[in-house]
């Protein structure tokens, strides 16, 4: 049985390609690179570059009081959901506070706060902000966002690693269905340039030293993103019925579990998760017109996707077209669903499919289209977005045109 | 309250106390959300809304410029701003406080 979709009503980013919507589409679809030499003072990494967010000023949205409570995953994510907010066109009158969801994914929490606090714990033995305990918390976006808002409803936190934001959505949604909110704010944030982020990254070896080239030959790992993105999710009919017009529509999702590796990424979990996602919107993979890949750069999760992909797709007569956010934008953890969804919205929307950059040729083990270096226009109604994570924590979700 | 910080800087010259009033002034000046009010030792709390999140940073400022550890909860009672620099005071050694 298909269960109902959901109109998107609002969206929100900041992202290194952008602190608006509008910014950040043009930039996917120009095909711009946010991926940089960034600067790593009195520390020395195996890798050199990252898209880290260079021109976000707290002062320019936060006085220095809500400053001192917020760490910067917290700034991002209030940032990116106000402009939601905004753009859905809720107001105080149109929807009981009780009745409104806020779940926000966080793959990190405040990473900043404590790398600040045990630099000061473990160097020089001093004092740690007193408001480092509420800096930290995983649900403080979620707090944040609630109090701007109004929200009086489910309000917290998830987290599945680099899958976050995915889960977010779809758990928004899914109480949405179930009739508990009829509003759901949901979205993802993380801040991933402190000094012992980087440094645990680098440890892990799956960085690449030159640059993010997803499902390419050649391709030496992930880099390092960060960034916020934010959805606001209501039940259909809603957004018409005060006069406003929806951008799209989350048609379903699925998620699963690879019960397995805590790394090594299953193709087999991946298919599970597309496959859920499109029988909970109600469509063949047919009707698949474009696909966001999770697309790390990795030569695991690519090789794996695509396998996955090739498994659902691959009786097409033509290969459907699949690319990669984070060839421009990096790996914004527990961001990077939200921020693939709103790239995944843009291409419904414009009728363009953005692409992978950075493409060297082929892989073998590879085997579909990644959209190499240009955009292509194409009439995109229903697309799929990827979010693959580390521990083997999968969810796909397919968005649609929005009706009307 | 009163009685706790009576005499806090009864040992100091007029213009050595004026001078470490000036700076704890200032360091609650910085925390105050509005930030059109200029501070006195007669400011009354309820003017100003200092609440338990400015008092607490205000004591972390102080304790790193003086390095000093201040026994201080956030919801520590005072009704003007002359009592909480009082109070903030007892926890500076003297010798600190001119510098």
């Amino acid at each position: 049985m298909t269960n109902p979709s959901l109109d998107v009503t609002g969206r929100g980013i900041v992202s290194s390609l952008g602190h608006s919507v509008e910014d950040f589409a043009r930039a996917t679809f120009e095909g711009r690179s946010a991926i940089s030499t960034i600067e790593t003072p009195g520390f020395s990494l195996r890798f050199g570059n990252g898209a880290p967010i260079r021109d976000f000023e707290p002062a320019a949205h936060f006085d220095d009081r809500t400053i001192s409570m917020l760490d910067r995953f917290a700034q991002f994510a209030t940032v990116a959901a106000r402009q939601a907010w905004a753009e859905s066109g809720i107001g105080a009158c149109d929807v009981d506070p009780t009745r409104i969801a806020v779940v926000i994914g966080t793959a990190n929490s405040g990473i900043d706060i404590l790398d600040v606090g045990f630099r000061r714990i473990f160097k020089t033995d001093s004092r740690i902000p007193p408001l480092t305990i509420p800096q930290t918390m995983g649900s403080a976006p979620a707090s944040r966002i609630a109090r701007e808002i109004g929200a009086r409803g489910p309000v917290f936190g998830v987290t599945s690693a680099c899958a976050s934001a995915a889960h977010a959505m779809l758990v928004g949604a899914s109480m949405i269905r179930s009739g508990l909110v009829d509003v759901a704010l949901v979205g993802g944030t993380d801040s991933c340039f402190s000094e012992g982020y980087l440094r645990a990254w680098d440890a892990l070896r799956v960085v690449s030293g030159d640059t993010c080239r997803p499902f390419s030959i050649g391709r030496k790992g992930l880099i390092v993103g960060e960034g916020a993105a934010m959805l606001v999710l209501e039940r259909a009919g809603r957004a018409a019925a005060r006069g406003a017009r929806p951008v799209a529509r989350l048609l379903g999702g699925g998620t699963s579990s690879d019960a397995g590796d805590l790394v090594a990424p299953d193709p087999k979990g991946m298919e599970l998760a597309i496959r859920s996602a499109l029988d909970d919107a109600g469509i063949e993979a047919s009707a698949i017109d474009y696909v966001n890949a999770h697309g790390t750069g990795t030569v695991a999760n690519d090789r794996a996707e695509a396998a996955a992909i090739r498994a659902v797709f691959g009786d097409r007569e033509e290969q459907v077209p699949v690319s990669s956010t984070k060839s421009m934008v990096g790996h914004s953890m527990g961001a990077s669903g939200a921020i693939e969804a709103i790239a995944t919205i843009a291409a419904i929307e414009h009728g363009i499919v953005p692409p992978t950059l950075n493409y060297l040729g082929p892989d073998p083990d590879v085997g579909i289209d990644p959209t190499p270096d240009v955009a292509r226009p194409a009439r995109i109604d229903v697309a799929l977005s990827n979010s693959f994570a580390f521990g083997g924590l999968n969810v796909s979700l397919v968005f649609g045109r929005a009706e009307g | 309250m009163t009685d706790v910080i009576a005499g806090a800087t009864e040992n100091l010259s007029d213009e050595e106390s004026s001078k470490i009033e000036r700076r704890i002034i200032s360091f609650i000046q910085k925390e105050i959300q509005d930030k059109s009010i200029v501070l006195t030792r007669a400011t009354r709390r309820e003017d100003v809304a200092i609440d338990s999140i400015d008092v607490v940073n205000v004591v972390f400022a102080i304790e790193e410029e003086f390095d000093v550890e201040i026994e201080l909860t956030p919801d520590a009672r005072f009704d003007t701003v002359g009592e909480l620099v009082d109070t903030l005071i007892r926890f500076i050694p003297e010798e600190k406080r001119t510098c």
